[in-house]
């Protein structure tokens, strides 16, 4: 992927792109909001990160006129401010993705790739399916091996999501926000549990296990490794 | 689950004693005013007044209707003297001495012993043998001394007056006398002055006595009630304001009316503290969360630098060095968490943003009931749930629903007995209306509990009790859900939670009961679309008007 970094902070900027590089894309740098305008007319991208306080032009503004201008590239805001009144901001002037300041790398990178399927033909795909394991989302039927599985409603929304970004790594935090549309960190390992429950109906009993452990990240939905 | 209906009886007390916290102040102020200090005062005062006005009574009846008696039993003795040595003059014992005593008092016209009577007393028989009494007063049988009699008037004659219905005071004196035949006979003389004068000037005084004490006691009363209730309303006033601020309000201040008397000065005297203390508070908060703000961001970056530290292939052919990355991995991250939970924290209490959704805080629970069971049933605990209906309420859904995940996570890390107790974990999460609008929201558990001095404690930032000093965390999460509640113009109290045991009374109850966190949601102001059908019909006029 190739991915636009729009951030003033120098410091935070070297590990973004450090990160973003380390995990595969290609990353270009900007270090105030005139100038990431001027390169993001310039085109070519598959995702924006931008920072919301930026020197010359803010992010909210910048994106906006971006899309003013008619540009689709998925954007990821990044913010000091938390608050659902600022993610609602932020996701009003065209942002698709929210992170609040300090962030991980691992959220970051996971976001940013969730971020180029996302405007993909993925979502208008019916069905989906990893190696063995097939979900039909119209008929709300998952297969493995060809042998029905029964979920609950909010397991299946767990698997649809896992199955939509397949082979990518997937947050705790993703997870919290789209599945369960919350925004905040709880202290115990809820999510684990809910996933550890999905594993044992998708992958128990099944010789290759589909659903895997990202240690310091999170999951991922994977025939490989 | 199928314990439910156990729990709800327990409930009931618990939730009920949620609801009159708010009430205190401004409850029968009529009432109170007797229990003001000013209203003591006055009565006080007033009761020193009449005691003052009875000892000046005495002392006056003393020096003038007191001595005048005095004087009058003065002469009276005197006169008795002077009939009792007429008596021997004349050959007293012999009866002819009486008889000169008779003599002496028919003829005497001194005003002193303008009425007499003199009484033979001859074994059993008493009669009166001479006097210008109409009457004869029982009281003078046995009298020491000065005694006051009146005769009662008898029904007088058509157009006649009584002359004799008025009052006197006498005086007795026994004479022993023997009859020729050698019977002992006594006689009593007894000599009397008019004193209706003297008796109505008592009689006017005692009225003035008891009439100046009822004026005294109803005055007093009176003016009590009216101080005490301006006092009374002034410090309502006073009380409420350090009530809410107090209750976290810091901005509030006292009214400080024009008039400059000594409630104004205490009011600007008060708020001056006020501001002192916001100052400082607000320095203290500034200073925690710039250091928070501002080491933020290195962390991050030094947590960075260990997770690619950690991606480096051949770390793990270092021996301990991975684990050691891991783990300072692990403390940065604990040490980001807290600063992001004690920023949220301030965040959520400067109120940047309005709240300006409407929460059904049954739905919101049951979400929340969905994303924690699958953790409470591994971590081997039974939660149980008691959600009714509640009219909406104005908030947050992610804050409420934060605040719920806070409580549930509490009692996940805190609600376990120790090792080697038969209690099994349970946590009961209610959500009910409040009698008085609004909702109710609480988590109980039956683990080991926290002593009532400590309740108030555990809500504040960073304070971890002794017994989970071991366990993770950094005593932010009740402070977090208690700024939650604030925000809300919620009411959160700590309380106790579910029993021990399940059923039956413990010999120790103070100890056999968990934590219970309540949040008291206020009702939803009105003119917003109401939440329930009962609103709707409790304020119809509201929707034209």
């Amino acid at each position: 992927m190739r991915v636009l970094v729009i951030e003033d902070d120098a410091d935070a900027a070297t590990f973004m792109v450090k990160g973003l590089r380390q995990a595969g894309h290609a990353v270009d740098h900007a270090l105030d909001g005139a100038i990431g305008k001027s390169m993001a007319t310039s085109g070519g991208y598959d995702a924006y990160v931008i920072d919301r306080m930026l020197p010359h032009k803010d992010g909210l503004s910048l994106l906006e006129e971006r899309r003013s201008e008619g540009d689709e590239t998925p954007a990821l805001f990044l913010s000091a401010l938390g608050e659902v009144d600022d993610r609602v901001a932020g996701l009003q002037a065209g942002g698709d993705d929210y992170l609040v300041k300090p962030y991980q790398m691992q959220e970051l990178i996971a976001r940013v790739e969730a971020l180029g399927r996302r405007r993909g033909p993925t979502n208008i795909q019916t069905t989906f399916s990893v190696d063995d394991l097939e979900m039909d989302i119209l008929a709300r039927t998952v297969r493995r091996g060809g042998k029905k599985i029964d979920l609950q409603p909010r397991e299946f929304r767990l698997l649809e999501y896992l199955l939509r970004h397949a082979g990518q790594v997937v947050t705790r935090t993703m997870l919290l926000e789209n599945v369960w549309e919350y925004h905040f960190d709880p202290q115990t390992n809820v999510i684990d549990v809910h996933i550890s429950r999905l594993r044992a109906k998708i992958d128990k009993g099944f010789e290759k296990p589909l659903l895997k452990t990202v240690r310091g990240a999170g999951y991922t939905l994977t025939a490989e490794g | 689950m199928a314990k439910a209906g156990g729990g709800t009886s327990t409930l009931r007390g618990v939730i009920d004693d949620a609801e009159d916290v708010a009430e205190g102040i401004g409850k029968k102020p009529w009432f109170r005013v007797f229990s003001t200090s000013t209203f003591r005062y006055i009565v006080f005062s007033a009761f020193l007044f009449v005691f003052g006005v009875i000892i000046l009574g005495i002392v006056v009846y003393e020096s003038t209707i007191g001595a005048t008696f005095n004087s009058i039993d003065t002469e009276l003795q005197a006169e008795l003297d002077r009939l009792e040595r007429v008596s021997e003059a004349n050959g007293a014992p012999k009866l002819t001495g009486l008889g000169a005593v008779i003599n002496e008092v028919e003829q005497t016209t001194s005003p002193v012993s303008s009425r007499y009577l003199v009484v033979l007393e001859d074994e059993r028989i008493v009669e009166p043998i001479a006097g210008n009494l109409r009457g004869f007063p029982f009281g003078m049988i046995g009298a020491q001394g000065m005694f006051e009699f009146s005769f009662s008037a008898p029904r007088p004659a058509f157009g006649e007056e009584n002359p004799d219905a008025r009052r006197y005071v006498g005086r007795t004196r026994t004479l022993d006398y023997v009859r020729p035949d050698g019977a002992e006979v006594r006689a009593i003389v007894l000599i009397a002055k008019d004193i209706e004068a003297l008796h109505q000037l008592r009689r006017i005084r005692e009225g003035i006595v008891f009439r100046l004490f009822g004026v005294l006691l109803v005055l007093a009363v009176g003016l009590g009630a009216i101080l005490g209730t301006a006092l009374v309303r002034r410090l309502d006033g006073i009380n409420r304001t350090v009530e809410a601020i107090t209750g976290g309000d810091l901005t509030r201040r006292l009214a400080v009316e024009t008039g400059g008397d000594e409630f104004d000065t205490l009011a600007r005297n008060i708020n001056a503290m006020l501001d002192k203390i916001e100052q400082l508070m607000t320095g203290m908060r500034q200073v925690s969360d710039n250091i928070a703000h501002d080491l933020r961001s290195p962390l991050t970056r030094i947590k960075a630098r260990l997770d690619s530290l950690l991606e480096e292939p051949g770390l793990s052919e270092v021996g301990e060095t991975e684990e050691a990355v891991l783990k300072t991995r692990d403390e940065v991250e604990r040490l980001l968490r807290t600063f992001n939970e004690l920023l949220s924290i301030t965040r959520i209490e400067a109120g940047t943003n309005t709240l300006s959704g409407t929460v059904d805080l049954k739905a919101v629970a049951e979400e929340m009931l969905e994303l924690y069971i699958p953790a409470t049933d591994d971590a081997g605990f039974e939660l149980v749930a008691n959600l009714q209906e509640t009219p909406m309420i104005e908030g947050s859904r992610e804050l409420i629903s934060q605040a719920i995940a806070n409580l549930l996570d509490n009692a996940m890390k805190y609600g376990r007995h120790p090792e080697g107790s038969d209690i099994k974990p349970m946590i009961d999460l209610t959500v009910a209306p409040r009698p008085t609008g609004g909702a109710l929201l609480s988590v109980m558990d039956n683990g080991p509990g926290v002593s009532e001095i400590d309740r108030e404690r555990i809500v504040q930032r960073f304070v971890r009790l002794e017994q989970s000093r071991s366990t993770t965390g950094n005593g932010l999460g009740l402070s977090l859900v208690a700024a939650i509640a604030r925000r809300h113009g919620g009411k959160l109290s700590i309380g106790v939670g579910l029993p021990h045991q399940d059923q039956g009374r413990s010999l120790n109850p103070s100890s056999a009961y968990g934590l219970g966190v309540r949040i008291a949601f206020p009702p939803m102001k009105v003119q917003k679309k109401a939440g329930l059908p009962g609103q709707i019909e409790a304020k119809p006029v509201d929707v034209d008007a």
